[in-house]
């Protein structure tokens, strides 16, 4: 493990009886070790920690929250409706088989379907709060794809590089301008009355362009968001004007579930050993596999591309790509970041403050150096998320700073099963712009 | 009253920057002048504000008295008289003094003194996640490291 992480193998066992000896414990994982080809394997090998040292569903562990009894989430969007013949189209479903089960479609696959039209060709796109070309892995395919569609329409709060390449733009309304019971597709064992306090413009919320948009297509929908919210909330025998005066629900709180209906396997138990994923042919027990485009699995790329990048700096001034044109959160922060350590930097003649171009075998993006003594000099961390609101063309300088024109999304570098695209690790080289 | 000032306990500040927006929104300010300022060296995140001096440089550096301590130790700035100098922002060894370039006049943390008086807490120390900001006068300061 040691070898591995480049841990010292004394905290990282200090680290797992620190976790093995506190009563109770709970893991927080979020999108790093999803982001990359263990995705599966990592969650698996967390949940088997939390249920070996009888984490898993304990008050203070990792607990399995109630909902609070609203109908859910596939009755409200009707994914049943959906024909079977129709739903056996899903790109990539008979691939990333686990994705295909959450309805989830990797992005990679949609691309294909256009750009190459395998298994099928894809001419219309409607995207609702996303920003592609900025935030998927291999920028330029994406662009490409996006360009070459019959027609494509987007719906956001700004008007973003995706947006731009759009044949009709829907200006969506905000948090503050919707009305939901929030978030009823999470498992937090709550809900909230999430009211609309304003209306600006013509922003609709992404609910009642959905219904609008079905009833166009012959589908039946409700008349209004509150007449949907209505049924939502049926089965807690509260209307919406009812919920919003209550302001909250709160599911049971109910522990060790397990003990009475065991857990949502095929043998009612943990499955450390995965039945289910052995029946797909994939390894039925989780493990550590090299990241594709490492200097340990491709020595030879790692010649003309000796840093380790992290592609997937966040920043609290910024939520992913949005945000850039606020003009007080810009100000704290007006260029993209990228993280050397000194040693690394003075390698390349690098100071603080400079451009730097940061290149893969894919591409390259321009940003800022700012020093880190706290990271490995062969490590390079760059800030994900950047284009520039304030350039005026329609490409709002989507390819300048963008770290994933270095990414990869090649199906060999995404988990087997899950399909998560790799928009963290991959091999870079850095060189100072001529142009500071 | 004792002095009022705010004390940052820098080593829970995590660099999010919250107390700068919230600042600016309290004051409705421009891009530019910032009352309070964390500057990013990694590892470290150092935060720029005012200390309130007990003997303020920047009111003995101010050519027409427009700077003054009240009676809660607050250092305050009368705009009115603000002629633009820059004298203050020179003196000030923490550069916690601004310029707004529009009205052309130095500016400088109040401290929320409006909140105050309404019985709230400075702007900047109610929305600091870590609670790394508190406010308060010398014996607060021991007070906020025996914790």
């Amino acid at each position: 493990m040691e070898q591995i992480t480049w841990v010292d193998r004394d905290l990282i066992r200090q680290a797992a009886r620190l976790y093995a000896t506190t009563k109770p414990a709970g893991i927080h994982w979020g999108v790093p070790t999803e982001q990359n080809i263990n995705c599966t394997d990592f969650t698996r090998a967390a949940v088997g920690l939390m249920a070996a040292t009888g984490n898993l569903d304990a008050p203070g562990g990792n607990v399995f929250h109630q909902p609070p009894g609203t109908r859910s989430i596939s009755e409200f969007s009707n994914h049943r409706a959906l024909a079977p013949e129709q739903r056996a189209k899903q790109l990539g479903g008979d691939k990333y088989r686990l994705a295909s089960r959450m309805t989830i479609i990797t992005p990679k696959c949609a691309w294909d379907a256009i750009l190459k039209e395998e298994p099928y060709p894809i001419k219309v796109g409607y995207l609702v709060g996303t920003n592609p070309v900025v935030s998927r892995a291999n920028a330029r395919e994406v662009y490409d794809a996006l360009k070459k569609l019959d027609f494509l329409a987007v719906s956001d709060f700004f008007l973003t590089p995706t947006a731009e390449l759009a044949d009709v733009f829907l200006p969506a309304g905000t948090w503050l301008e919707q009305d939901h019971v929030a978030d009823n597709w999470k498992f937090h064992g709550y809900v909230l009355a999430r009211q609309k306090v304003v209306e600006i413009g013509e922003c609709w919320q992404d609910h009642k362009i959905f219904m609008e948009l079905g009833k166009r297509m012959g589908q039946q929908w409700w008349d209004t968001v509150e007449d949907a919210l209505d049924w939502l909330l049926e089965p807690t025998g509260l209307n919406w004007e009812q919920f919003k005066e209550k302001g909250y629900l709160k599911g049971e709180r109910k522990f060790y579930k397990y003990k009475e209906k065991g857990f949502s396997t095929p043998t009612k138990k943990v499955e450390i050993y995965s039945t289910i994923l052995e029946k797909w042919g994939a390894d039925p027990l989780p493990k550590y596999t090299e990241i594709p485009e490492s200097p340990v699995s491709q020595p030879k790329l790692a010649e003309k591309y000796p840093y380790i990048l992290n592609a997937g700096y966040r920043t609290p001034t910024f939520f992913h790509s949005a945000n850039r044109q606020l003009p007080w959160l810009r100000e704290i922060r007006p260029d993209p970041i990228v993280e050397l350590h000194p040693e690394a930097a003075e390698k390349h003649d690098i100071r603080e403050g400079d451009w730097i171009w940061i290149e893969s075998p894919r591409g390259r993006a321009k940003l800022r150096t700012k020093l880190n003594t706290g990271i490995s000099p062969m490590v390079v961390v760059a800030e994900h998320g950047w284009w520039y609101p304030e350039v005026n063309t329609p490409d709002r300088g989507w390819d300048i700073s963008n770290i994933n024109m270095l990414t990869d999304n090649s199906h060999e570098s995404m988990d087997p099963v899950m399909g998560a695209t790799n928009l963290r690790v991959l091999l870079c080289n850095v060189k100072r712009c001529e142009d500071q | 009253m004792g002095k009022h000032a705010l004390i940052i306990k820098k080593i829970d500040c995590m660099g999010c920057h919250a107390c700068e927006v919230a600042c600016k929104q309290e004051h409705g300010l421009n891009v530019g002048p910032r009352l309070i300022h964390v500057i990013e060296k990694s590892p470290d995140f150092i935060p720029v504000y005012c200390r309130q001096c007990a003997k303020p440089p920047c009111r003995d550096a101010c050519p027409v008295d427009a700077i003054s301590r009240n009676e809660s130790g607050i250092v305050l700035i009368d705009n009115d008289l603000c002629i633009g100098c820059r004298e203050c922002i020179d003196a000030c060894p923490f550069g916690a003094m601004q310029y707004e370039e529009e009205m052309e006049v130095a500016i400088k943390c109040d401290l929320c003194l409006e909140r105050l008086e309404a019985g709230k807490r400075p702007a900047c120390l109610g929305v600091c996640p870590t609670g790394c900001i508190t406010m308060g006068g010398e014996k607060s300061v021991a007070a906020v490291f025996e914790r």
